[in-house]
């Protein structure tokens, strides 16, 4: 299964599959960029009509979707775009296209993705360590080593967040970001063809560690649900906390009844102990809000419910940093 | 020396000179080029076609006009200038010159040396 676009290909609608559009949408920017100026617009529009000419084509003889197969056709009966950049006679021109292609053969900007195909829960080690070249399963054993000596919660803790944080790799252009290869027509189609029978590529590499991968997902998904769990009811706990000191300090100063607030050992009447109750109520806002989204971002990931998105984790995460503060200056001041 | 190399120079360089040709036995529009080019094996990636076709209208050797196609949208047809004939005039004599040059030559050397010589 495979999302499809629908597509203006000069004036005509086709319906494409996302990875032919990806493709497609490459070949032409990179044909824009071999083809410069306005006379290159000119050429490119009328390569673009002739693709839509051959589309149409395929759709007349009963194809109802454009797919891969069908863009690296029509690139192979176009021409690839170096081959075609030699025609220009304009010697100016000619070490244009030349510096631009240079640039084009750079390696790519490298970003850290989480690998889809290769992951044992969240891809995480897999986007690691294509990133950095190393060995994914290297890195899980080093990395469960190390968790078994510091009792698991912190580097549990900083998985989940590295998790959240870093974006999945799906199209083909970050896959090929994550290792850092150029992206052009070439590579693109490479890994495009390489990687659109999706599954396939992920039962080939399940074939391979079979044992090694079910076990670490068994293992994964257990921690992590018992991590969601743990976390969830440390979250329910502290916002019943904060309620508690809230009714506490509702009931001192509007019913003068210091009976709550004694029973979970704060004392107002004490020297800064106002303050001091304040800054309890900031701590235990921060811990409820960062456990909270923890628990709801293990959850998310377990059952895969639509997780929390980039800019929520990192809003979150600062909320309750700046609670932090907040309860960290409170209590000099108490002090 | 690349054969393949010599052999794609000297198709590039008489590219112009068959799309003119083709044009001036009547108006056409990119495929129809690239169809006959296709025929006459003198294409091999399309793509070539494109941007030789507007140095030549460009260069006012050519010019074309929208017309409407029985599908899809409208077409571009391309059809040849008074100045692109002028100019195929002159590739023409040029050609002539070459070939007779060429043959010449190639009747000469088959009658000193044995045709080893065998450019395929």
């Amino acid at each position: 299964m495979k999302k499809t676009y629908s597509a203006n290909i000069d004036g005509q609608i086709f319906n494409i599959d996302e990875d032919a559009f990806e493709l497609l949408g490459n070949y032409l920017n990179q044909l824009r960029q071999t083809f410069s100026g306005n006379e290159g617009a000119e050429i490119v529009g009328d390569i673009e009509s002739r693709i839509r000419e051959l589309f149409n084509e395929r759709i007349e003889s009963g194809a109802r979707v454009i797919v891969i197969a069908d863009v690296n056709n029509v690139i192979e009966t176009m021409g690839h775009p170096e081959d075609l950049s030699d025609n220009s006679d304009n010697n100016e021109k000619k070490e244009d296209i030349n510096s631009s292609f240079i640039s084009f053969n750079l390696p790519g900007k490298k970003h850290i993705y989480r690998n889809m195909r290769n992951k044992v829960f969240g891809g995480v080690f897999g986007g690691l360590a294509s990133y950095m070249g190393w060995n994914a399963n290297i890195m899980r054993l080093l990395y469960f080593i190390m968790a078994c000596f510091t009792y698991f919660w912190p580097l549990t803790i900083l998985y989940l967040i590295a998790w959240m944080i870093i974006p999945a790799a799906t199209t083909p252009r970050q896959i090929l970001e994550m290792t850092g290869e150029p992206v052009n027509v070439n590579t693109v189609g490479h890994t495009v063809l390489a990687t659109s029978p999706y599954a396939d590529k992920r039962v080939a590499s399940d074939n391979n560690n079979n044992f090694l991968v079910t076990l670490f997902t068994a293992i994964g998904k257990t921690i992590l649900i018992l991590a969601g769990l743990l976390v969830g009811v440390i979250s329910f706990a502290f916002i019943c906390a904060f309620f508690c000191i809230l009714a506490g300090m509702v009931a001192y100063t509007f019913f003068d009844s210091v009976q709550i607030l004694s029973n979970i050992d704060l004392i107002p009447t004490h020297p800064g102990g106002w303050t001091q109750i304040w800054a309890i109520l900031c701590l235990v806002l921060g811990f409820a809000v960062l456990s909270g989204l923890m628990a709801f971002g293990a959850f998310a990931e377990v059952f895969n419910l639509r997780g929390s998105t980039k800019t929520g984790v990192i809003t979150t995460i600062i909320i309750s940093v700046m609670l932090f503060a907040a309860a960290a200056i409170l209590f000099i001041f108490a002090a | 020396m690349n054969i393949d190399n010599l052999k794609s120079q000297m198709r590039k360089g008489m590219l112009e000179f068959c799309v003119l040709l083709l044009l001036r036995q009547g108006d056409a529009y990119a495929s129809e080029i690239i169809t006959k080019m296709k025929e006459a094996h003198l294409i091999v990636m399309e793509g070539t076609l494109y941007p030789l076709l507007t140095r030549l209208k460009n260069d006012n050797l050519l010019s074309y006009r929208w017309e409407e196609s029985p599908s899809g949208p409208p077409r571009k047809y391309y059809s040849i200038t008074p100045l692109g004939t002028q100019f195929l005039d002159q590739l023409q004599s040029s050609w002539d010159e070459i070939t007779h040059t060429v043959e010449h030559l190639r009747s000469q050397s088959t009658t000193i040396t044995p045709p080893d010589i065998n450019l395929q």
